[in-house]
């Protein structure tokens, strides 16, 4: 445990050597404050709509409804970036002299493997509560209307990054380099990932019964990135019934077998 | 006790062309005592890096078992006892010499107190007291050096490997690294080097192996390696070359190598001694009398000769 914790740690501050907290830091704050501007400005549209006088119910949803879409629209663009920040984290650790070195301590190859990954995951999750904390902050008291579930969001979105990263892990275990796992990550997030999810409505487009059947393979086997934000998420906040926890369920295990796997080839690896 | 000890281990490196397989360790035995320092020698890629790093579970073998501290279980907890100097080491660029110590000084289960303590002692030893606010990105070679083994010791281990300690040193670095090791073995730890600076290895061993392309081709305590049986030199003060034709003495050899020095080969001690008491008898002042010794290097370039010549 505590061996993790210390690679955790020191994982965080190549990050913050790297300059990303920082960059993170004041993509954050400019996004937080163009928020803060849009509200200053624009509250008058909101009360145009419907009655002069929205009840409290109709009021918190377009309240939520504005912190979502900012938000996802943001966390988007974070996970993006985090995918590019986080990409070298196992090609460093795996280069020539600094491996051998680590590797004559006491650590154990899990150890060091979780810590790193771990690392990557803590990386997003404090950039997160940052801006989402503060898009909460701002919305919240300008209209005097606190909805905590927003900051559901946190957790959900360090949890798609933990699902990406096991992407950057495996392949940064097999190539020693950086590149192959970003781009397998970027095309899984931007383009097959967002297929998938709309896998029902292509369905009507393809004749071919193998190929729609490999289709939902490939949505079961792999995590549901673009459903979990958009849908899950969307779900919780704006407090619909039917919430599709059972993604959440096959992604952790995605998540708990990609985990298994690069230990795996991280122990059989000749360094 | 054995401290380290290796059955019979082999390692192919494979490749995707399977006649392209490197077979970096063939069939090596060898183990080594506790408080000993034992140097490994051989050509590049003879397998030296190889075999150490196999040790430390860095490499899997292909063939072969293992045991450090009597534990063939390759337990990474062992580590806690074990420092190791790669070759090429690199440290996290970003860190100052002091922060990297600090780090692999948790690493290695240190406490909080008394670890600034440590590392302070450790800079000192290895000559980087007043740089250790410096980033590890702006350090010389040799000052990477003496960090690496800075890390290797920082932690008080039973058993060191050093891939080549003073690669890059200057002289007097060189012999600072040598005092060091002395010292620690004087400590009772384990010294395992890998190296190929003869002259060097000869100073501090106690015994050594010699690995080529993958084998284990010699191995033993560096007296017994560098003693040429039943030779002597001796050094008078006055011509000997009567003696050269005595005919008591026909399985002698007496060259003469110059001024009154000579090499007197093929006797055992109970000659040398009935020999050096005719040089009395007549007269003769014995002024040196040294058994003969080929250095580390002879030794290693005449054995590396002989395997190219059977080929
Ligand atoms: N990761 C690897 N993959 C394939 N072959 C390797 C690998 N590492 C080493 N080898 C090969 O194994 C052999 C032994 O290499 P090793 O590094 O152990 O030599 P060495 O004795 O340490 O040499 P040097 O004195 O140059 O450090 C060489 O032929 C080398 O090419
Ligand atoms: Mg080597």
């Amino acid at each position: 445990m505590r061996n993790i914790f210390i690679i955790i740690l020191y994982t965080l501050r190549e990050l913050f050597a790297r300059k990303l907290f920082i960059a993170f830091g004041i993509i954050s704050t400019l996004a937080i404050g163009i928020i803060w501007m849009i509200l200053a400005n624009g509250s008058v549209m909101i009360n145009q709509f419907g009655n002069a006088n929205p009840g409290y119910d109709e009021m918190e949803k377009i309240v939520l409804g504005f912190e979502v879409s900012a938000i996802l629209f943001l966390s988007d663009l974070f996970i993006l970036i985090a995918i590019f920040s986080c990409a070298n984290l196992i090609s460093s650790m795996l280069e020539k002299g600094t491996i051998d070195v680590f590797l004559s301590k006491p650590i154990s190859r899990t150890q060091l493997l979780v810590g790193k990954y771990l690392g990557g995951v803590t990386f997003v999750f404090i950039n997160m509560t940052y801006l989402v904390v503060g898009i909460f902050l701002v919305v919240s008291f300008y209209f005097n209307l606190w909805s905590f579930t927003v900051l559901l969001a946190i957790p959900v979105i360090t949890f798609t990054f933990a699902l990406l990263n096991i992407f950057l892990i495996i392949s940064g275990l097999l190539t020693r380099g950086s590149a192959l796992g970003m781009i397998v990550t970027y095309f899984y997030f931007i383009v097959l990932s967002p297929i998938l999810a709309a896998r029902d409505s292509i369905s009507n487009f393809i004749s071919s019964d193998i190929l729609k059947q490999f289709l939902d393979f490939l949505y079961y086997l792999l995590p549901q990135v673009h459903d979990i934000v958009k849908t899950v998420f969307k779900q919780i906040l704006l407090q619909n019934e039917n919430v599709q926890y059972e993604l959440l369920i096959y992604s952790t295990i995605f998540l708990i077998a990609g985990l298994a796997i690069s230990f795996f080839i991280f122990e059989k690896k000749d360094l | 006790m054995e401290i380290i000890k290796i059955e019979n281990l082999s390692k192919s490196y494979s490749s995707l062309k399977r006649k392209n397989n490197v077979l970096a360790l063939d069939n090596v035995s060898l183990s080594v005592e506790r408080g000993k320092i034992f140097g490994l020698l051989g050509q590049n890629g003879a397998g030296k890096t190889t075999l150490v790093k196999i040790l430390l579970g860095l490499t899997h073998p292909t063939e072969g078992r293992f045991s450090l501290f009597g534990d063939s279980t390759n337990n990474y907890k062992n580590k806690k006892r074990i420092g190791y100097l790669p070759e090429n080491h690199r440290f996290p660029n970003f860190l100052t010499a002091y922060q990297v110590l600090y780090y692999l000084g948790l690493l290695s289960e240190l406490n909080y107190d008394g670890l600034k303590r440590k590392i302070f002692e450790a800079l000192e030893l290895v000559g980087l007291k007043g740089v250790e606010k410096k980033k590890v990105k702006t350090f010389s070679k040799g000052m990477m050096q003496r960090l690496g083994i800075a890390q290797a010791i920082i932690h008080n281990p039973d058993l060191i490997f050093l891939d080549e300690p003073t690669d890059g040193i200057d002289p007097i670095g060189r012999k600072e690294i040598r005092d060091i090791l002395v010292r620690l073995k004087n400590e009772n730890k384990t010294i395992f080097l890998n190296s190929h600076i003869l002259s060097e290895v000869e100073l501090i061993t106690d015994n050594v192996a010699i690995l080529h392309q993958g084998k284990l081709i010699k191995q033993g305590s560096i007296s017994d390696l560098t003693a040429i049986e039943n030779e002597y030199r001796i050094t008078t003060d006055s011509e000997l070359d009567t003696f050269l034709s005595k005919s008591d003495f026909v399985n002698f050899q007496l060259k003469k190598l110059n001024g009154f020095t000579y090499v007197l080969s093929g006797t055992d001690e109970d000659g040398l001694n009935k020999f050096v008491d005719l040089l009395r008898l007549n007269g003769i002042t014995i002024k040196e009398l040294i058994k003969q010794k080929l250095s580390l290097e002879e030794i290693f370039i005449s054995l590396i000769k002989d395997l190219d010549k059977v080929k």
